[in-house]
């Protein structure tokens, strides 16, 4: 049977799960504020006829 | 029949021995917060000498009135690519090369917060460059529309317009993954005990840059999408005929912009930070009060964008505003330089190549700053609005601001990342060589722009010749200083060997920080168990 490996090495970390989590938490708002400026600079400017 | 299955040797090996990976696969799976730092500074000298490149172009044409050696819209494309390449290809990401290597070092974290995501900030890099060069190949060539790319030109430029707003997509996808990044790891992996207020200042002043990253770079992809819309999808958001506007898109633009401007200097204030009180052998001089003026830069660069508007016919009562908003800037700014001077006073000051450019940087990024208050002044700024004393001016905050400063980085980091101490001697040369040529660079565009020289021409009156002739060598001169920097100076302080001292844990007797608490250069993965900070 052939095994194919994943080839990108996990990141080498002693973050805890809940540490992890924390970071995604932090990150996924960051994300979001990001995705509503850009929406926010293209729809205020949003016009018709 | 094949299965797929995941590598648990590698994913569980953290309580062994990690020596770095060998081969292409370190450098394209990356995920070591030094090693991507060491990308990033690859990428951006490389693209620092491609932008430099063209902007010899430049030079050369304006050696002599008259057209000598491009034509005038391959001129335009050079001073736009130039522009273009230094801002988002050299000076931004060399400052989050230095992120990447000095931030988790010095707040104790084990890396960046998200690891696999920093190789994608990275990685997005080499395609966008390659875009924008490739840009030059299409039919009409690449965009020249300055590196604002204002509307309508930009709107109606070739396909090559087309790349260039691909490529500063990807370019602004990269920044904000690296700004969330950069923000995360310093909001939740400091070590315990480091509280905000202790944090070394370079990480402070990294943690304010990466939130103004994530203001603004959404707002420029906001406004290039406007762009590409009205090329492409039959939109007016800057088209007259239409019902747009195209000083519209200045606004939205110089509301990126502005900030972007501290994005490629607050970072620059925090490595003079960590270079002043070293070399003078004291604690930084009025630390809150620092960060506090780095914070207060950062939220008026969001009030201050019309500055660059002027003579768009903006209102008086616009004009006052944004012309004292402006003015107000050079409190907090003061405040630093106030800071810096005082932390040098009565210090046992030495003047290793690290601290030369560090004051080198405070005389010769003060005098940039001065330029920006004259301009802010709205009456001023009318007759003097697209001349070479604004190219003068950003010039002496961009280089003598931002690049002297992470060299100033480099010579007081380099020891540490390679393990030997870099040629002294070599490094004054090339401090004292850049600093005498830049000024002989850029302090005629002084001259010339009050006398009334336009930016972005690539021929000019007989009567500016002899000013632009000193600039032109002065250019020169300052190019052949970066390649002795690479090939006598950096590349050999990497090699190490003959004439290289081992640098030791902490190679300046002034230094303080976790960085120097490890060994030079540091082991493959550090601080897996966090420090306590006292």
């Amino acid at each position: 049977m052939n095994t194919v490996k994943t080839s990108m090495p996990k990141p080498v970390s002693k973050l805890t799960p809940q540490q992890r989590a924390a970071n995604r938490r932090v990150g996924a708002v960051l994300f979001l504020i990001v995705a509503g400026f850009f929406l926010a600079t293209i729809l205020n400017h949003v016009h018709s006829g | 029949m094949s299965t797929v299955s995941h590598d648990h040797v590698i994913g569980d090996d953290h309580d062994h021995a990690h020596g770095a990976p060998v081969g292409w696969r370190r450098w394209l799976y990356a995920t070591n917060h030094k090693d991507i730092g060491t990308l990033y500074l690859v990428f951006s000298f490389t693209m620092f000498m491609v932008g430099g490149v063209m902007a010899l172009m430049i030079r050369s044409e304006l050696f002599e009135p008259g057209l000598q050696i491009v034509r005038p819209e391959f001129f335009n494309q050079m001073t736009t690519l130039h522009g273009l390449i230094m801002v988002f290809g050299a000076i931004m990401p060399a400052f989050v090369g230095f992120a990447n290597w000095m931030i988790p070092l010095q707040i104790g974290a084990p890396d960046m917060a998200f690891a696999r995501m920093n190789n994608l900030s990275f990685w997005l890099l080499p395609p966008a460059a390659l875009l924008l060069v490739a840009s030059l190949f299409t039919p009409g060539g690449a965009t020249a529309a300055g590196w604002t790319l204002y509307a309508p030109l930009s709107v109606q430029m070739g396909p090559g317009m087309d790349l260039g707003i691909f490529a500063i997509h990807i370019l602004g996808a990269s920044s904000i993954m690296g700004g969330i990044n950069i923000v995360v790891t310093i909001l939740n992996l400091r070590a315990p005990g480091m509280t905000l207020m202790k944090m070394p200042m370079f990480v402070w002043t990294w943690l304010i840059t990466a939130f103004l990253l994530i203001a603004v770079m959404p707002v420029l992809a906001g406004a290039i999408t406007m762009l590409l819309f009205d090329r492409h999808f039959g939109t007016s958001f800057f088209n007259a005929a239409g019902g747009g506007d195209p000083v519209l898109y200045q606004h939205v633009f110089w509301f990126f912009g502005h900030p972007e401007v501290y994005i490629m200097i607050l970072p620059a204030f925090g490595i003079i930070s960590q270079v002043i009180p070293t070399f003078s052998r004291k604690k930084l001089f009025g630390y809150s009060s620092m960060v506090y003026a780095t914070a207060s830069i950062a939220i008026l660069s969001f009030m201050v964008w019309a500055h660059h508007m002027f003579v768009t016919g903006l209102p008086v009562a616009g004009q006052l505003f944004f012309m004292y908003a402006t003015l107000l800037v050079a409190v907090p700014t003061g405040v630093k330089v106030f800071n810096w001077v005082a932390t040098m006073w009565r210090g046992s000051m030495t003047f290793e190549t690290p601290m030369l450019f560090a004051i080198g940087f405070l005389f010769v990024f003060t005098m940039g700053g001065f330029t920006g208050l004259i301009l802010s002044i709205a009456p001023l700024d009318v007759a003097m609005h697209g001349t070479y004393y604004v190219v003068a001016h950003f010039h002496y905050v961009l280089v003598a601001g931002s690049l002297f400063a992470l060299f100033a980085g480099w010579y007081y980091w380099a020891p540490k990342w390679t393990g030997f101490m870099y040629n002294e001697l070599r490094g004054k040369i090339h401090f004292w060589g850049s600093l005498i040529s830049f000024n002989i660079t850029f302090f005629p565009m002084h001259f010339l722009g009050l006398a009334g020289m336009p930016r972005r021409y690539a021929d000019y009156p007989a009567q500016f010749t002899d000013f632009n002739q000193v600039a032109t060598l002065g250019a020169f001169w300052f190019g052949l200083m970066q390649v002795y920097f690479l090939f006598w100076v950096a590349l050999p302080a990497y090699r190490g060997g003959e004439g290289h001292v081992a640098a030791g844990d902490k190679p300046w007797d002034g230094a303080e920080g976790l960085e120097w608490t490890l060994p030079s250069p540091p082991p493959f993965h550090t601080f897996e168990t966090p420090p306590v900070v006292e």
